[in-house]
């Protein structure tokens, strides 16, 4: 069904049609409040009726408002549908009146787009504004990085397992999206997999809080999985869950010992849904308004500010249920924003937000491996060296002290490495690092056309759509009489291609002092290099200037502010102009929201179970006698060696929960002189070595000992 | 597996696909059952070609492949072969249109995932994914090819990895005695969550839920081959470079991954649309997404999108080779005549884009049901039809394929 108005107002004649009978049509059901609430008054009202009133200065114009009658409103705004949002926004071909009065990833301009949808057949388009998905209640899959994170802090020790796991769905270049970020069969094995290493290698002493031998075995794993499991669920376990863990650790260690019980239940731990997804759930308020837990809170903080688990402080704070008001999550991130792992986090935002993530793999003609790290480690530490000393935006796009390794000065041509100043030898901030350059090319040298996409897509948000159809769209044939400027140029005059390569190449243009590599020149093709470009009709020269020009721009601000949004709340956000923030600003901001403690979703949806408080455990159970350590059943140390010859001192250990005739099988090495304590029979190139008198056969826990040299 | 993104539809203009309520296709009986094929394999290669390399000469039933052209690294299973020009994806172009279409003629899941849920129920692997070099990019429309149900199914990029999940982690009972411990506590705390929480929430819980029936079945089973030596790759398999030798490992594994009967579908997708890949070892320079793009006046430039075209199509015979080599146990004649092997491609003449007159090859009779040995010059034909046929040579009796019901392509029976 089509819904349509006759041109009878005057307000809704479309002066770009002949006809003066023209209609308008709305493929969606008029719905004068819908225009209202999500349209009129999140951007139109404000932002259009000035100009777009009937004696006003756009009163002439294909869409005149009207504020008194928001039917006819609605209607004017969906007669415009096609360019309702490219007109506002500086895109339209025939340029704005008013100029640009919307920019790229705002709210306003959302909510054009939605009525441009709406009005032209999408009848369940959706207001993408900021609070419609960044608040919304979910489940989220740790990210790889955050896996790895994670697990070293869990375990104390530096493990990294994620750069093997299949890569995740990327959506809007992030690759955290809560909705996307699901268990596929091959990530489910992977983590099956990465779990039964780690807690294979981990050291559980570490990690034990009382001695079994004293304690008991069953306590002690109650202790020991209540505890662990705590972190490694970010909140208490209840009875049932910990019931589940405390059983599986009996089956196993019933049959092979308290240890490996223990690594079995860390296993299965590490692939718990509890472990792998963060709840940010909340429990049922009004309708459709869920608040966030403590614990809930304390793992949305840490991963938010660092990356990772909840540290003690975190754990303590929701445990005493001080995590649920704007002043105690303010004070937690005054705390944490002074760690490094702050300035980490930062950093990989900004380094997300570049798209400098494809560095690692890119194929480029002359990058070894080495020149690849030093490029990357150039930007990872200048970038933290700037968020350490409260840097902003401007400083990131002008700053030109930086660090360099041994590797990368030479590639720059500097004479000493470390922390040097590129003023007088490079042209730009962070957009002339070389690992900017270098993943924003071609392999065989520079590319206009990625650099332009790098400031268009990555620093103002903005979506260009791909080279139409049926277009020939071969690259210029490579003259080596042609610069590479020369060959674009030439490319690009053809019309079809024009429309939207004169909104790219001449961005990209300004960077042509930089080779595929980033490396300087100063000539390309016997000719002397043209740095000069133009964004938006401002004109530029070189890459100092464009940074320049792009720091002026609002569009700059608002692209970073909406990338951290979306990158803290995996879901799409929007940003707005808030200058030149600190870079870690937007992001420690997210948390000093009101937003950030409550949760949006439909009602009667269930509550997290990131609820209550740790077990009493005051009423242990005893052994039965049927468990024992486990651990290694046989130690061999050499007690002398002096080359020609040996001694050794064995132990054997019966870590089962049975009687146990035992025998220890040993490579041979050199012919035994004198043997003790056991005896001995040859298999193959084996020595078997058994028992003699009382230590042949063991009780569990029991210990037998032997000792033999040996002539090599 | 998510729902199908409504955003990544919009993106690709197949919004109103989904909007429009289309009638459910794929149970309406169409013609008898006489496929004998038992097993399927796709293989990918990226970013179109240049039709006149590409092209045989001759006729339907007596042609050959030029001295120089992209197939000619085929000629020796010529008689293997039904060489299909002139098919189009219908309502895709581009290269994120046809990446997403190649495979699933706009409907929600693949050929191959399609046909291993028909006959996957009894094997380790219901299915079988791998990838060379697909993932820098991570997981997008551009970088997947097999969906289920609107999801993307990953491939796994990592030779070693396909390695252990085919010979490392199984056999050892006691050991899978404890996994399955563990992946029964696991289901339990997923089913506790699932029982609480809402609709949003159940869609991961689901997909977390068929995660682990996947990991179970595969460490239930055997594997019935014996292990061969595992691919010493790891952490290198990004590694532009080496690209030849990650795609002959995985090409191995997927070989062999069939012929010991651990899965009965499997594909190797070979980079990806757009893919960047530096062909080094052939002494290239330029990426092959930039030489897909080559203009026909620049002759050195055809010549070595031309060259990158016949090494992808010498990696198709080498797995031709094997399966021919392989005896299929129950038939006692070669696992290629019972073996589907599709080789796919997104593109048709690159430098335009388009998703017309794409060059696919099907190799493999499926047990007498494809007429091979031929070239078909097909005019214009929808490659759903493909699809569909292929479905029939699986004994399925599905009407049509994806959006579409337009039936099988009786041309190659």
């Amino acid at each position: 069904m089509i819904w349509f108005l006759l041109a009878c107002n005057p307000g809704v004649s479309n002066t770009d049609s002949s006809d003066s009978q023209a209609q308008v049509e709305m493929d969606c059901p008029p719905d004068t409040e819908l225009f209202q609430t999500q349209v009129w008054d999140a951007v139109m009202g404000a932002q259009c009726a000035g100009c777009h009133q009937a004696d006003g200065l756009a009163g002439g114009s294909a869409m005149v408002l009207d504020p008194s009658d928001m039917e006819a409103s609605m209607w004017a705004a969906a007669g415009v549908a096609d360019r309702l949002v490219a007109k506002p926004s500086g895109t339209h071909q025939n340029g704005h009146g008013g100029g640009t009065l919307v920019v790229e990833g705002s709210s306003g301009q959302a909510a054009l787009q939605f009525w441009a949808d709406y009005a032209q057949g999408d009848c369940e388009a959706e207001n993408q504004s900021c609070e419609d998905h960044s608040g919304d209640r979910r489940l989220r899959r740790l990210t790889h990085s955050e896996y790895d994170a994670t697990v070293s802090d869990l375990l104390g020790m530096e493990l990294s397992y994620a750069a093997s796991f299949a890569a995740d769905e990327v959506v809007d270049g992030f690759d955290n999206d809560a909705q996307a970020l699901a268990l596929s069969p091959l990530l489910t094995d992977q983590y099956r997999s990465a779990a039964e290493a780690i807690a294979d290698q981990v050291d559980l002493d570490s990690l034990y809080l009382c001695d079994p031998t004293q304690t008991g075995y069953t306590a002690c794993a109650i202790l020991w999985i209540e505890d662990v499991g705590l972190r490694v669920f970010r909140r208490p376990l209840n009875q049932t869950e910990l019931d589940r863990y405390v059983d599986l650790w009996a089956e196993v260690a019933t049959e092979d010992g308290h240890d490996t019980g223990l690594r079995w239940a860390l296993t299965a731990l590490l692939q718990s849904p509890h472990f792998l997804y963060r709840p940010e759930l909340g429990v049922p308020g009004d309708g459709e308004r869920y608040t966030l837990t403590d614990w809930e809170v304390a793992s949305e903080l840490s991963y938010l500010v660092w990356g990772t688990m909840p540290d003690d402080t975190l754990f303590a704070a929701a445990l005493a249920g001080e995590l649920h008001t704007t002043d105690q999550v303010t004070e937690q991130v005054e705390r944490m924003s002074t760690d490094p792992r702050t300035q980490d986090q930062a950093a990989e935002l900004v380094q997300i937000w570049m798209g400098l993530d494809q560095l690692a793999t890119v194929p480029r003609e002359g990058l070894d491996d080495e020149l690849r790290a030093s490029m990357a480690l150039q930007t990872q530490t200048h970038i933290q060296g700037l968020v350490d000393q409260g840097g902003t935006l401007e400083d990131l796009f002008t700053s030109q002290d930086t660090w360099v390794d041994a590797t990368l000065a030479e590639h720059y041509g500097l004479t000493q490495d470390g922390w040097v100043s590129l003023a007088g030898v490079r042209d730009g901030g962070i957009l002339a690092h070389a690992s900017v350059l270098t993943t924003y090319a071609l392999s065989s040298g520079s590319s206009p056309i990625h650099r332009g996409v790098l400031v268009r897509e990555h620093l103002l948000c903005e979506e260009l759509p791909p080279p139409p159809s049926n277009l020939d769209v071969s690259p210029p044939e490579v003259d080596p009489s042609l610069s590479t400027r020369e060959r674009y140029a030439q490319h690009a005059s053809d019309p079809a291609c024009a429309s939207c390569h004169n909104k790219i190449d001449p961005i990209g243009f300004g960077f042509e002092h930089y080779g595929g590599l980033g490396q300087w020149q100063d000539q390309d093709a016997d000719q002397d290099i043209d740095a000069s470009g133009d964004l938006d009709g401002r004109d530029f020269d070189g890459v100092s200037e464009l940074s320049a020009l792009l720091l002026e721009d609002a569009r700059l601000s608002t692209c970073y502010v909406k990338a951290t949004r979306r990158w803290a709340s995996g879901a799409e956000a929007c940003g707005e102009d808030q200058g030149l923030v600190a870079l870690d600003g937007p992001l420690l901001a997210v948390a000093d929201s009101p937003a950030f403690l409550v949760r949006t979703g439909p009602a009667n949806q269930g509550s997290t179970h990131a609820i209550g408080t740790r077990l009493p455990l005051d009423d242990l159970p005893e052994d039965d006698g049927s468990i024992g350590m486990g651990g290694d059943a046989f130690e061999w140390t050499y007690s002398t060696d002096w080359g020609t010859g040996y001694c050794v001192d064995a132990v054997v250990t019966n870590t089962s929960s049975a009687d146990w005739t035992w025998t220890f099988r040993q490579s041979q090495d050199g012919t035994i002189s004198s043997l003790w304590n056991a005896e001995v029979t040859e298999d193959g190139s084996d020595w078997l070595f058994t028992g003699v008198w009382g230590t042949a056969t063991l009780a569990p826990g029991e210990q037998a000992t032997f000792g033999l040299c040996a002539n090599r | 597996m998510h729902v199908l993104n409504r955003r990544r539809l919009l993106k690709l203009g197949l919004a109103s696909l989904v909007a429009a309520p289309f009638a459910r296709l794929l149970s309406q009986p169409a013609r008898a059952n006489t496929g004998g094929a038992k097993r399927f394999l796709v293989l990918f290669s990226p970013n179109g070609t240049v039709h006149k390399h590409w092209r045989p000469t001759g006729s339907e039933t007596s042609f050959s492949f030029g001295s120089g052209s992209i197939l000619e690294p085929l000629a020796a299973h010529k008689d293997d072969l039904i060489v299909m020009d002139g098919l189009s994806f219908t309502g895709a172009d581009n290269h994120e249109g046809g990446m997403a279409a190649m495979l699933t003629a706009q409907g929600e899941t693949s050929i191959d995932q399609h046909i291993a849920r028909a006959i996957g129920g009894d094997s380790r692997f219901s299915s079988l994914e791998l990838g060379v070099q697909t993932s820098a990019w991570g997981g997008t429309t551009q970088t997947r090819m097999s969906y289920l149900d609107g999801g993307f199914v990953t491939p796994d990029d990592d030779p070693q990895n396909v390695w252990k999940r085919l010979f490392g982690d199984v056999g050892d009972e006691s050991q899978t005695a404890r996994r399955q411990s563990v992946l029964d506590l696991s289901r339990a705390e997923v089913n506790a969550l699932r029982t609480d929480l809402g609709a949003q929430e159940r869609i991961l819980l689901d997909a977390h839920l068929a995660g682990l029936e996947a990991v179970e079945r595969s460490l239930s089973g055997e594997s019935t081959c014996e292990s061969p030596t595992a691919p010493d790759l790891s952490g290198s398999e990004m590694n532009n470079d080496l690209f030849p030798e990650v795609a002959k490992a995985q090409l191995d594994l997927a070989v062999l991954a069939l012929a010991c009967g651990s899965t009965k579908v499997a594909s190797v997708q070979l980079s990806h649309t757009v893919g960047p890949t530096v062909f080094t070892w052939l002494g290239e320079s330029e990426g092959h997404h930039s030489l897909s793009h080559i203009d026909d006046s620049n002759q050195a430039g055809i010549e070595s999108f031309v060259n990158c075209e016949r090494w992808f199509a010498e990696q198709v015979a080498y797995v031709l080779d094997q399966l021919k080599a392989q005896i299929d146990p129950e038939t006692g004649g070669s696992m290629l005549d019972s073996t589907v092997v599709l080789w796919a491609k997104e593109l048709g003449d690159g430098r335009e884009h388009v998703c017309t007159d794409v060059p696919w090859v099907l190799a493999g009779n499926a047990g007498g049901f494809f007429n091979t040995g031929r070239y078909l010059s097909l005019g214009d034909v929808p490659h759903d039809q493909v699809l569909t046929s292929i479905c029939h040579a699986f004994g399925m009796e599905e009407a049509g394929f994806g959006a579409y019901a337009n039936g099988p392509l009786e041309a190659l029976r």
